[in-house]
């Protein structure tokens, strides 16, 4: 239905249409989620957090949706919801949002057993995973947001509001740290 | 690294399992978000229209604030010589606005704008150096008229529009609208010096219809006074101090404390302060009633139980209430100058052609008139059953006071102007050529006659104890021996002696024709004297503590007899030749314009006017 629509468009379509909102906004969300996921998922060590922080981000993109500006690209604006979601949790801890426990009707315990380690089905990345999640934030989010996220340098610097070449100088860092902790040889050599 | 960005791709194109439950969770919040969103929009859009007027309104009064702001000068006080001045600023808005304090100095540029905020706004013009010019200013709350107020301890000043301040001095003072003033400070205390208009007490303007003055003889005393009548609420301005109606009563009680005060510096009694100062009032004001008899009046008024009947130069007889309404008047058509005599609700009375008209005081009718003589000057004396006249052409006579019938009669060959007096059957006159007679009543015979200088004319004798004083026209006051004639002593006083001279406890009165009241020993030695810059030359009298002497010019003199001081002064304004009556506290005066006057002259009312 919208997927000739670009992200602007939709964007549009959720603020402006009563009838069709949910389902643009649904657009949105098929087109993300899985990305915004495993960056969430290769930072956060509990996969309770993970859902939560997902949904979270998810309804503050709703939330939020009227301040963002079509001239520049969508996805950088939902990567820095993201981001800051993200560094909001590591920071602060903040376990349980308030609006998500009113949907939850089980508050303790495992939520997602079926998911704690099925995420991937492949060894590697399951090794992968674990070792960004031991990335300090400092060079795990601009790796992240590089990788998945398939931002440029610019776009980076400009979530994190760092200089394009500690973009990269972070980057190069952060693959050897996981080089180093995965025990991946060095090819060139 | 190859194998890193491999599995970084890998990682990224790899698919992930999610649970359905996750978006259901997501569609929830926002189904949830977006219901809100719309109600809240919903209550905004129907308040829409008070949003908007609230908003312009909020709009307005920014808009207003600026542009007051934009326009104000504030005040600051700053320290300068040890007392706080205040410096205006203009167009720069200052936010350390402080009270001004009194005491204060105001220092501007000379026809500056300045507004100050004084618990309430209002604008100055600067006029002159220190003295301002209200312009504007706002309703102050507490007050009726508007304002803003100065506090001082419990004092409270309100300044008006229109009014001119001098925040120089130490105090500002409440005024009224539309007069400028300046207060005056120097160390005998903070004046208010007008400049235009009037001043009176901001706080019970209606309570002080009446204001008197107050006028000191000395300096010194008029300023320590002053400095306490203010605090009294009495104000002060130039040279006289206005007292509040309410307040009258008690000055004396202030005084006294002054008096205290006084003491411990100079030891002084209240009697000497006393005397410093009298009060002026306006022109007949303080009379309790007048009346017009239409021509003038050379007889002074007999009086009986506070009725009043009189004879006028236009020949009528007129009788007068208590309350000074006209009871009754007979017209006879000749001219009155002498004094009537009432007796038993008869009135005798002489007419300038010697006609003795006797009168009912109740029904206005003639009795009896006889003719008596050519020409009387002297008053018919009701004495021992029968009535006594005297002529100017010299006969004395005896007559019947019910029809006139003559009893005795005889001749002295010397004219007689001024009024006998009896005492003990024998009665006692002076006549033209200076001699004074004693003529027993009951025979007619001459007990003796004393031969002195000087014309006798006006001036009566007075008897006290065994002595016979009385005056004459070259000064001379005399004593001679009652039952002999002989001269005791005499004494020349400054002027004629044409009042008669009165005594009462052991102390003589002479009133002279040069202005001058003596108060003398029996034995001829002046106690003192006092000079009133006015022509005595008619009889006084004594009532009570005081003397009643009435002076040429129409100024009625009320004198202290222990001390002689002037209580008070009653202005008439109109020339009075007749004696003034005093009976049971009350003052008659007749004048030459034809007035009678009514005055009260009760102790309590010496200054405070008229008792109503």
């Amino acid at each position: 239905m919208f997927e000739d629509k670009n992200d602007a468009q939709l964007v549009q379509i959720t603020l402006t249409d009563e009838d069709l909102y949910e389902q643009a906004f649904k657009e949105i969300y098929n087109r993300y989620y899985k990305r915004i996921f495993k960056m969430i998922h290769n930072s956060v060590d509990n996969i309770d957090d993970c859902m939560d922080l997902l949904q979270q981000t998810f309804l503050n993109v709703f939330k939020y949706l009227n301040r963002y500006n079509s001239k520049y690209q969508f996805t950088t604006w939902i990567y820095k919801i993201t981001t800051n979601n993200i560094l909001n949790y590591k920071r602060h801890k903040v376990r349980s949002f308030r609006f998500l426990k009113e949907l939850k009707s089980v508050t303790t315990g495992t939520y997602y057993p079926d998911y704690a380690d099925m995420i991937y089905k492949e060894d590697a990345l399951n090794d992968l995973n674990r070792s960004l999640r031991k990335l300090p934030e400092k060079f795990g989010m601009p790796l992240l947001l590089s990788a998945i996220g398939e931002l440029k340098t610019k776009e980076i610097a400009g979530i994190l509001k760092i200089t394009q070449s500690g973009v990269r100088k972070r980057i190069m860092k952060a693959k050897e740290m996981l080089k180093k902790d995965l025990k991946i040889p060095d090819n060139d050599r | 690294m190859g194998n890193i960005d491999n599995l970084l791709k890998k990682l990224n194109k790899s698919d992930i399992r999610l649970p359905d439950r996750l978006y259901e969770n997501i569609s929830e919040g926002v189904r949830r978000m977006h219901e809100q969103r719309n109600k809240r929009a919903e209550w905004f859009y129907r308040r829409r229209p008070a949003f908007k007027y609230a908003l312009t309104f909020i709009v307005l009064f920014f808009i207003g604030i600026y542009i007051f702001s934009s326009t104000r000068i504030s005040m600051e006080i700053v320290s300068r010589k040890g007392t706080a001045a205040i410096i205006a600023r203009k167009n720069k808005p200052d936010k350390t606005e402080k009270k001004i304090s009194i005491g204060s100095y105001l220092v501007t540029e000379k026809g500056s704008d300045i507004k100050i905020r004084l618990g309430e706004k209002l604008s100055f013009k600067l006029m002159d150096d220190n003295i301002l010019q209200i312009t504007k200013m706002k309703k102050f709350a507490g007050y009726e008229g508007y304002g803003i107020h100065v506090e001082k301890g419990r004092q409270t000043y309100v300044i008006t529009k229109g009014a001119n301040l001098n925040l120089s001095t130490e105090h500002i003072r409440l005024q009224n609208l539309g007069t400028i003033f300046e207060l005056v400070s120097d160390e005998r205390g903070t004046y208010i010096k007008v400049l235009k208009g009037k001043v009176s007490l901001r706080r019970n303007i209606k309570n002080i219809p009446k204001i008197k003055t107050l006028r000191f003889s000395n300096d010194s005393d008029r300023d320590q006074l002053e400095t306490i009548f203010q605090k009294k609420n009495i104000i002060k301005m130039g040279e006289s101090v206005y007292v509040r109606k309410d307040t009258n009563n008690k000055i004396d009680r202030m005084i006294q404390k002054i008096v205290q005060e006084k003491r411990s510096v100079a030891n002084r009694d209240l009697s000497a302060l006393k005397r410093e100062f009298y009060i002026e009032k306006k022109a007949g004001a303080s009379a309790l009633w007048k009346y017009d008899t239409g021509s003038p009046i050379w007889v002074s008024p007999a009086v009986l139980g506070g009725e009043i009947l009189i004879g006028t130069e236009s020949g009528n007889i007129v009788s007068l209430s208590k309350k000074g309404k006209l009871n009754w008047e007979i017209k006879t058509g000749s001219a009155f100058f002498n004094n009537g005599s009432i007796h038993e609700k008869r009135f005798y009375i002489v007419d300038s052609k010697g006609a003795l008209y006797c009168v009912d005081t109740d029904g206005a009718r003639v009795i009896w008139k006889k003719q008596v003589g050519e020409v009387m000057y002297s008053r018919p004396l009701r004495t021992y059953g029968s009535l006594f006249v005297a002529t100017a052409s010299g006969e004395i006579k005896a007559l019947q006071p019910d029809t006139g019938k003559v009893i005795w009669q005889k001749k002295l060959w010397n004219g007689i102007f001024c009024e006998p007096i009896t005492e003990r059957g024998k009665i006692y006159f002076g006549s033209e050529d200076g001699t004074v007679f004693c003529i027993n009543y009951f025979n007619a015979a001459i007990e003796w006659k004393k031969k002195t200088d000087g014309r006798i004319a006006v001036s009566s004798p007075s008897i006290y104890q065994k002595a016979l004083y009385f005056g004459n026209n070259k000064g001379f006051i005399h004593a001679l021996d009652l039952s002999k004639g002989s001269l005791l002593w005499r004494k020349k006083l400054s002027g004629k002696i044409l009042s008669r001279p009165l005594i009462q406890n052991d102390s003589l009165f002479v009133a002279t024709s040069a202005g001058t009241v003596y108060s003398m020993t029996l034995n001829g030695k002046i106690k003192w004297k006092l000079d009133l810059n006015e022509n005595i030359e008619t009889s006084f009298e004594i009532a009570g503590n005081e003397i009643i002497i009435p002076g040429k010019k129409g100024n009625v003199y009320i004198i202290d007899k222990a001390r002689g001081a002037i209580k008070r002064i009653i202005n008439i304004e109109e020339e009075i030749i007749s004696k003034p009556v005093v009976e049971s506290g009350f003052l008659y005066i007749a004048t030459m314009k034809g007035n009678v006057y009514k005055y009260s002259i009760r102790e309590d009312s010496r200054i405070a006017g008229p008792v109503k």
